[in-house]
């Protein structure tokens, strides 16, 4: 990890670290990332003026791993390890004594009421502001996930201008907006697969009904090994070939059932 | 579902299993008539009328082999009274050419109009016809509806043109069902012997389970090799269908799982339409629609293979999207495998070995739950 000034790059994205969720908490981030980068994220923030309703929430917006790590790929924005700068800034504080200051509360408590308001002492409490240093977590903290089957469809779907939520509610990994989520219903239950990755036969039935049955279908993709591809010939027989540098280097298909719904 | 829709279907399927039951008198051990009508009927009972005698199916088991090794590929009921007899008690199988029931012969004969089966309607006949009224009845509701909203000057004129409507849909309705009947494919020569009778193309195909639980648990089905013509034993059909002898293989963990609700006089069938190893009716899928959809997991002893064969939660809230979308309740289903299981048991024995336990799940949300 580096220690790196508030102001590195202008344009960056400040994504915090918390307890393994991704978080962002600048409104104008957020605003940059839906226009601009076209990921809408959920805002999880409860609104303090309305607590009693989970139907609009505010700030923070969550991320998902794969977006948190498209960011840091694409160079966009930088992942903020907030405990390691909470103890960053904790420390700067070491060489105030504790005790000095102690003493120095216990005599500012003990002076003569002269100093109290309608017979009320007032305390003043130190209060730490301005801008303090941010521990930025390195690349190598979320590149685990760029190799992941869920990173793959990821990136292959937004790199398309899909806009993708979370897809637990139809069981799938994501779902895949045309456009803002704002505007568009979705489109796909998206599920990332291992290339050659077995999955039961009747996982494809029950998603292509799920899909089908909410007017949407079932996407399975996987990213294509680099070097050969197994291809069907003319003959019906499965052969390699090399892959060509221009073709697509990821392989998807949608499924939907027929005469329903 | 209307009272007398299901005296009906009562008539058409009184079993639910295909077991004959013959009652014998009450016992009452100090009434010496009664213990003399109760030996009687078991000694004689053969013999009088009234007893019913035990019935016998037939099917046949197809195999496939590749490089590797032979395995079973289908199992089927060929003669016609089997099949029927199979599907009306206990509704097992299901007909090769259909969705369910085998109706492809009635389905044929009505559609090319030959004579014999004028009174009797195909399912989806039925299905039409269902359909057909329950238009006219939204129909006539959402008339009677806009004329209570009008008001009643409105309503009259509105109460009068209704009439139209539904005489066209009957009309229309007629029309299609000649349309139907006339228009005969080219290739529905073929489905004709020289005879002009109907070729039998459809038999019931039955699954594995089924076939296991007819033949051990039952003993009333016989099944013989198609290729050989050799007869099947319980034991031999086992051994043929989970050939690897392994604790967890899949056809045995789906028998144990459908031996039990069948125990438990459920009616137990295939539900991978639904996405589902299996659904649960009450009595039957004409009698009401499913109520259960089961998925079964396997449950080990050893906690590192529990954590291999996990699934994600993704496809629970999948799995029980599509089972709550058609009103339906998600059963999860733990069979508890054994550590081993030896060849030399009896299928009793390597039964009772396995545990059966369920878990119900169900999406609850606070604000439309609330009745």
């Amino acid at each position: 990890m580096d220690v790196q000034s508030e102001n590195s790059t202008p344009s960056s994205i400040d994504v915090s670290f918390i307890d393994g969720e991704y978080l962002v908490f600048d409104l104008e981030a957020i605003k940059s990332l839906r226009n601009d980068h076209h990921i809408s994220g959920i805002l999880i923030g409860t609104l303090p003026q309305v607590p009693q309703q989970s139907v609009f929430l505010g700030l923070p917006l969550q991320l998902m791993p794969e977006e948190a790590a498209l960011l840091v790929q694409k160079g966009i924005g930088r992942i903020i390890d907030e405990e390691a700068s909470h103890g960053l800034l904790m420390s700067t504080d070491d060489d105030y004594d504790d005790s000095r200051r102690a003493q120095e509360r216990i005599a500012e408590i003990e002076k003569p009421a002269g100093e109290s308001r309608d017979g009320l002492l007032v305390y003043s409490t130190p209060a730490v502001s301005g801008l303090t240093d941010k521990v930025v977590r390195s690349e190598s903290a979320v590149s685990s996930i760029y190799d992941t089957p869920r990173f793959h469809v990821y990136k292959y779907l937004h790199g398309k201008g899909f806009f993708l939520s979370p897809g637990l509610r139809f069981g799938s990994q994501f779902l895949g907006y045309p456009g803002d989520p704002l505007r568009y219903h979705s489109h796909y239950l998206v599920s990332g697969f291992a290339f050659d990755e077995e999955f039961p036969l009747i996982d494809l039935i029950g998603s292509g009904r799920l899909g089908t049955g909410v007017k949407k279908a079932w996407m399975v993709g996987a990213c294509v090994p680099t070097g050969s591809r197994r291809r069907v010939n003319n003959a019906g027989e499965i052969e390699m070939v090399i892959k060509d540098e221009a073709e697509e280097d990821f392989a998807s298909f949608c499924i939907e059932w027929a005469g329903f719904g | 579902m209307p009272p007398k829709n299901r005296r009906n279907l009562n008539a058409l399927y009184p079993d639910s299993l295909p077991v004959k039951v013959t009652t014998l008198p009450p016992l009452i051990p100090h009434n010496p008539i009664s213990l003399c009508q109760y030996a009687y009927a078991l000694l004689l009972g053969p013999f009088i009328s009234g007893f019913k005698q035990p019935v016998r199916y037939t099917a046949s088991l197809e195999k496939t082999s590749d490089s590797v090794s032979s395995y079973v590929s289908g199992i089927f009921v060929e003669s016609e009274q089997d099949m029927q007899a199979l599907w009306r008690s206990g509704f097992f199988g299901k007909g090769s050419q259909s969705r369910s029931d085998p109706t492809w012969e009635l389905r044929v004969v009505k559609r090319l109009n030959i004579p014999g089966r004028e009174g009797m309607l195909a399912p989806e006949e039925l299905t039409a016809r269902r359909r057909e009224a329950r238009k006219r009845m939204k129909n006539e509701r959402a008339l009677a509806e806009a004329a209570t909203t009008l008001g009643r000057e409105i309503a009259a004129p509105a109460l009068i043109s209704d009439v139209a409507p539904v005489e066209i849909a009957n009309e229309k309705l007629q029309v299609a069902e000649q349309v139907m009947a006339k228009k005969a494919r080219a290739e529905d020569e073929n489905l004709l012997d020289s005879n002009g009778n109907i070729r039998r193309l459809e038999r019931l195909e039955i699954t594995p389970q089924e076939a296991f639980f007819l033949t051990y648990a039952l003993d009333v089905l016989d099944i013989y090799d198609d290729h050989t013509g050799d007869f099947v034993s319980a034991p031999h059909l086992l051994g043929l269908l989970m050939p690897d002898w392994r604790p967890d293989n899949e056809f045995i963990l789906k028998y144990v799982v459908y031996h039990h609700y069948r125990s438990h006089g459920w009616c137990i069938r295939n539900g991978v339409k639904f996405g589902v190893d299996y659904l649960l009716y009450r009595r039957g899928p004409p009698f009401s629609h499913a109520e259960y959809g089961i998925v079964i997991l396997p449950l080990y002893s050893d906690e590192r293979r529990n954590q291999d064969s996990r699934r994600d939660w993704a496809w629970i809230s999948g799995v029980n999207r599509i089972v709550g979308g058609v009103k339906k309740t998600l059963i999860m289903c733990y069979v508890e495998v054994p550590e081993c299981i030896d060849t030399w048991h009896t299928v009793e024995e390597l039964l009772k070995s396995y545990k059966v336990r369920e878990i119900s799940f169900k999406r609850w949300m606070p604000s439309r739950n609330r009745d």
